[in-house]
């Protein structure tokens, strides 16, 4: 099987946490206790996490109008919007990040002692760790399809577009999920909750690699703004 | 032919461009191994170099990028790396004979090695040393590591490339916004790879020509070594079609000049570019001649980094403290820990220290009974994880610490060396090769001089077989060693005077391993604080010592500005101001007794929480409780939530307010439990079955207490049953549900279907994160809040009765 096991660096910059915070992109001076406060959960952040990553590339069995299904795993993408992101694939790449349990254990503690902005800090730049810890395993993806003379596909998880999250279990079970401690609730949530799973997609065929980053919003950046679920809110 | 080095540091070389792209326009098949298909189109190869020959190229790269085993195996080659790397030096040697120089490429195996991936660092020394030794058989001039994004792996190739042949080394990274991909700065790649002995060094591929000009004036700040460039022709895009690199031959063109002037002395080009490029940037260039170096000003400083994080000691510089608790000898617990395999321990120590103003730690695993050769490189791996700091190995068994060095992903210290010709001939030689800076101990065989000009002698010969091994004077730095004061009290000033002939004589930087002053007398901190004073005052650059000692802290941060130091004062007034004043300043002695109501609201505007309880103490000596409420905090509230709803104020101001109220209506409850302070009304809420997210849930729960609502809060993935059991037991008015997700908002209808069948008269509202007010009015909700003012609004647009 074709699978890394990462630790990952995580050199999180303020400008990246702001959005995680509604602070936008470049807010300015900030209020001091707002400002100890991200100062005080960025350091505790930095020492709690343990940023892994895994990757792992499959190739693609078959590919109809409403399912990738690929060799060797149990994972399949599935709807029509979902499936239109790798008809020109020829392999996928399965992405899975996650900042580690000490995470969840430190903001549920915050929250039965600490105030609601203690809370409301820690778990936006914990936020903002995850997506920069998935943004780094992206790099690497893309580093090795490029040089392999592919072009990669934008990321796109479980749940986006009309992709059902109930496929969460198979990526986890197809990535090994539990060498890094991460699982799947009954209802499709992946623990610890500071975790992110991805695709990319192998093409031969260039492709725009959109982010719509809507400006200085905390945009996951998996995707076009048009399959992710929080388009209403987040472009009103 | 003339060495590459000699002549690169005397004019501007031209490099070549991309090798790849031009293969394909040869017929390299897609999905196929450049290298592995050049055995067997030998002619197509030596064409693409013809052309950029032609086209003026000074140095032509062999076709090897991907010519390790471990790239090779991908393709059942590992056996061939000899074959295909002799082969393209000789196909490249045959082509450019003696008019241009040939690189040796070796690129990036795909593997990162630990402690990010799981391939020892010591097994990809080898894998590349094959590699660049099967590169010097087929005739390179010089050996190319490029499109590397992590220096640890870079760092091993380089190690390879050195141990393995004699020839000169060049080190290339890629960027993007400003870093490689784990994480290394230009500056950070300067400092490392330089001490380690490239011959030069800088940046391919990456964005393209711009982005790389501002790489370039970083490592030209931080560097004296000639530097390269060789850029892609922009990114891939697709028009009409095709793949196409945007840059033209005359857009990188431009570009020659501006890299010329920062002095970058080998130019070429990566993905994209063809000969017409190379072509049109050999004719942009005015002039051969190398921009001349900026002046240095002052002595040279000692740069030290870790993978992402340089620190910089010089006279010039703050003095920088060392942490020194991570030591068994010193410390029951750190041994206890070691000998547990304690880790967590060991780094919260660590953590500990950077918090309290450290920049360096110093790790000592010489345990008694314990294996340095295993814990010290175990011990460099989980801290270069979880902190960002470079570290000082404190070790002196050559073996351990070697292996020390290997895992360290940066540039180190080594503590240390003295002038015992034993310990200076096995430890140098270790930090030339793996790039370190060493701190020198003022003593030899026969021990510690009393006098200060025996120990400047000392230093001398230190510096000497520095020199010998090849290492930099800036990368030495000396500690003249102080005893305790319990039993030579009168040496104290000895030390200091060292210090001064030190830096008077040699110029190197110096440090001090502070805490020995005090060893074995009572309160250490105060002659430890003292001692740091006067020889801060002889020009002390660093101290290794307790930084958790605030008088020790305060004694660097004074004593920095005394020694002019800092600049400005700038330093002094940050600490003074972030160590004096907490983010919430203390209450405004001139609080209008009269009248402290307008005190209370600001410091609740503020998120003051400290000055919130006196200040409604205060206001309770004029007012009842109701008027503390109405007149005090609600106002705030309002403003506040008038504020972020304009636009005015952030989301966390607004919880701050939330929370310093909070804080105050629980006072008031406390110590008032016969009042009425909840007077909106009772609010169940929670997050819906499944959904395992609360923060925001949490924060519409604190802001509705505040403007006086009962809230019960039944948590996160709370069952339909719970909420309506809730409401009918609380005689709540209104019921409240969050969820995050897609997939646990649908649970939000069955929730309401329930209340409205067994209690109609509640009122309900919807909220989080992926919920629209479409979707609310969808499902039968009476209210949807976009945000927690919101919520807040509509349930007090509710009549609801009194709460409990």
């Amino acid at each position: 099987m074709n699978m890394r096991t990462l630790n990952l660096p995580l050199l999180l910059d303020r400008e990246e946490i702001y959005p995680f915070l509604n602070l936008g992109l470049t807010p300015g001076p900030l209020p001091a206790n707002v400002d100890k406060l991200i100062d005080t959960y960025l350091r505790s952040i930095t020492q709690l996490a343990k940023p892994q990553g895994l990757i792992r590339v499959c190739s693609i069995r078959s590919i109809t109008t409403d399912r990738v299904v690929l060799d060797d795993a149990s994972l399949v993408i599935a709807g029509p919007r979902a499936v239109a992101h790798f008809t020109d694939c020829e392999k996928i790449t399965l992405l899975a990040a996650t900042l580690g349990p000490a995470i969840d254990e430190h903001l549920g503690g915050l929250q039965q002692t600490a105030g609601a902005a203690d809370a409301f800090i820690f778990n936006g730049i914990a936020s903002a760790a995850a997506e920069h810890t998935i943004e780094i395993l992206d790099a690497i993806a893309v580093r090795d399809i490029r040089r392999s003379a592919y072009y990669p596909t934008a990321r796109f998880s479980p749940g986006y577009g009309d992709w059902p999250l109930a496929h969460q279990r198979q990526f986890i079970d197809s990535v090994s999920g539990g060498k890094i401690g991460l699982t799947v609730t009954s209802h499709h949530l992946l623990q610890p909750v500071k975790s992110v799973t991805a695709v990319i997609g192998w093409s031969r065929v260039l492709l725009e690699r959109s982010y719509e980053r809507p400006q200085g919003k905390p945009c996951q950046g998996t995707l076009t703004c048009r399959d992710c679920p929080l388009k209403e809110k987040c472009l009103s | 032919m003339a060495d590459f080095i000699t002549t690169l540091k005397k004019q501007v070389l031209l490099g070549d461009g991309a090798m790849g792209t031009m293969l394909v326009e040869q017929g390299l098949p897609p999905g196929e191994n450049p290298e592995l298909w050049m055995l067997a189109h030998p002619l197509a190869v030596q064409q693409v170099h013809r052309a950029y020959l032609e086209a003026g190229a000074q140095v032509i790269q062999t076709n090897t990028l991907s010519g390790t085993e471990l790239k090779l195996k991908e393709y059942g080659a590992a056996d061939l790396v000899e074959e295909v790397n002799i082969t393209a030096a000789r196909l490249a040697r045959e082509v450019v004979q003696d008019r241009a120089f040939v690189a040796g490429i070796i690129g990036p195996t795909g593997q990162f090695p630990a402690p990010l991936g799981d391939l020892p660092w010591t097994e990809l020394v080898e894998v590349f040393g094959r590699q660049a030794r099967a590169l010097e058989a087929g005739g390179v001039d010089f050996i190319f590591l490029e499109t590397f994004s992590d220096l640890g792996e870079i760092r091993a190739a380089l190690v390879a490339a050195r141990k393995y042949t004699g020839l000169p080394v060049a080190c290339s990274l890629t960027y993007t916004k400003g870093r490689t991909l784990t994480g290394t700065s230009p500056q950070i790649a300067a400092i490392v790879l330089e001490a380690m002995g490239a011959a030069c060094i800088g940046a391919n591929c990456s964005t393209g020509a711009a982005e790389l000009l501002a790489v370039m004036k970083e490592y030209r700040q931080f560097t004296r070594l000639p530097l390269l460039v060789e850029p892609n022709a922009g990114m891939p895009v697709l028009i009409n079609g095709a793949t196409v690199f945007k840059e033209t031959p005359q857009d990188m063109a431009r570009f020659t000049e501006p890299f010329r002037n920062l002095g970058v002395n080998l130019i070429g080009a990566c993905c994209g570019s063809t000969p017409a490029h190379i072509k049109a940037m050999g004719e942009a260039l005015s002039a051969r001649e190398p921009a001349p170096l900026p002046e240095q000003e002052g002595p040279p400083a000692t740069r030290l980094a870790s993978r992402s994080r340089a620190v910089t000691l010089g006279s010039k510089e703050l003095p920088v403290l060392i942490g020194e608790r991570i030591n068994p000898s010193a410390r029951k617990a750190v041994a206890e820990a070691l000998r547990q395999q304690n880790w967590d321990f060991i780094i919260q120590e660590g953590a500990l220290q950077l918090d309290a103003g450290a920049l360096l730690l110093d790790l000592n695993t010489g345990l008694a009974g314990g294996d340095e050769t295993r814990l010290l490189p175990e011990g460099v791996r989980r801290l270069q994880m979880s902190l960002d700091c470079p570290l000082v190995l404190d070790c002196t068994n050559p073996t351990a610490l070697e292996k020390g060095l290997q895992e360290f992903q940066g540039k180190a210290l080594i503590n240390s060396v003295n002038g015992d010709k034993k310990s200076l001939n096995s430890i140098l030689p270790l930090a030339k090769k793996y790039g370190a800076a060493v701190l020198g101990l003022t003593l030899n065989e026969s021990g510690i001089p009393d006098k200060a000009e025996e120990r400047l002698d000392i230093a001398r010969e230190i510096l000497a077989a520095a020199e010998h091994y090849g290492l930099p004077r800036e990368d030495m730095i000396i500690d003249c060693l102080v005893l305790t004061a319990a039993t030579s009290p009168e040496l104290a000033l000895e030390t200091v005077r060292a210090i001064t002939l030190v830096k008077e004589h040699l110029g190197v930087n110096t440090v001090l391993g502070l805490s020995n002053v005090s060893h074995g007398l009572p309160q250490r901190s105060w002659l430890n604080a003292a001692f740091l004073s006067l020889a801060l005052g002889a020009g002390l650059d660093a101290a290794i010592t307790n930084p958790l000692d605030h008088r020790i802290r305060e004694t660097m941060i004074a004593g920095a500005l005394l020694t002019g130091r800092d600049s400005g004062a700038r330093n002094y007034l940050a600490q003074a101001g972030s160590l004096g004043s907490p983010a919430n300043p203390p209450v405004n002695e001139d609080v209008d007794p009269a009248d402290p109501g307008p005190a209370l609201q600001q410091a609740i505007l503020n998120g003051q929480q400290e000055t919130v309880i006196p200040l409604v103490q205060k206001l309770l000596e004029k007012s009842d409780v109701l008027s503390v409420i109405n007149e005090g905090i609600i106002p705030a509230l309002e403003m506040i939530g008038g504020h972020f709803a304009r636009g005015e104020a952030y989301l966390p101001q607004l919880i701050l307010a939330g929370d310093a109220a909070k804080k105050a209506f629980t006072y008031l409850k406390d110590n008032f439990p016969r009042q009425q302070t909840a007077q909106g009304g009772t609010i169940v809420i929670g997050t819906v079955k499944g959904d395992i997210h609360d923060i925001g849930k949490n924060i519409v729960s604190a802001l509705l207490e505040n403007h006086g609502f009962r809230v019960i809060d039944l948590g996160k993935s709370v069952p339909a049953e719970a909420f309506l059991e809730a409401a009918r037991r609380e005689k709540a008015g209104v019921v409240a549900l969050s969820a995050l997700m897609t997939t646990t908002m649908v649970e939000m209808p069955q929730v309401i279907k329930l209340l409205k069948q067994e209690l109609p008269g509640v009122k309900v509202i919807v909220g989080g994160a992926v919920v629209t007010a479409e979707y609310a009015q969808e499902i039968g909700a009476d209210g949807y809040g976009a945000d927690a003012v919101e919520a807040v609004k509509i349930v007090r647009g509710f009549s609801l009765a009194p709460g409990l």
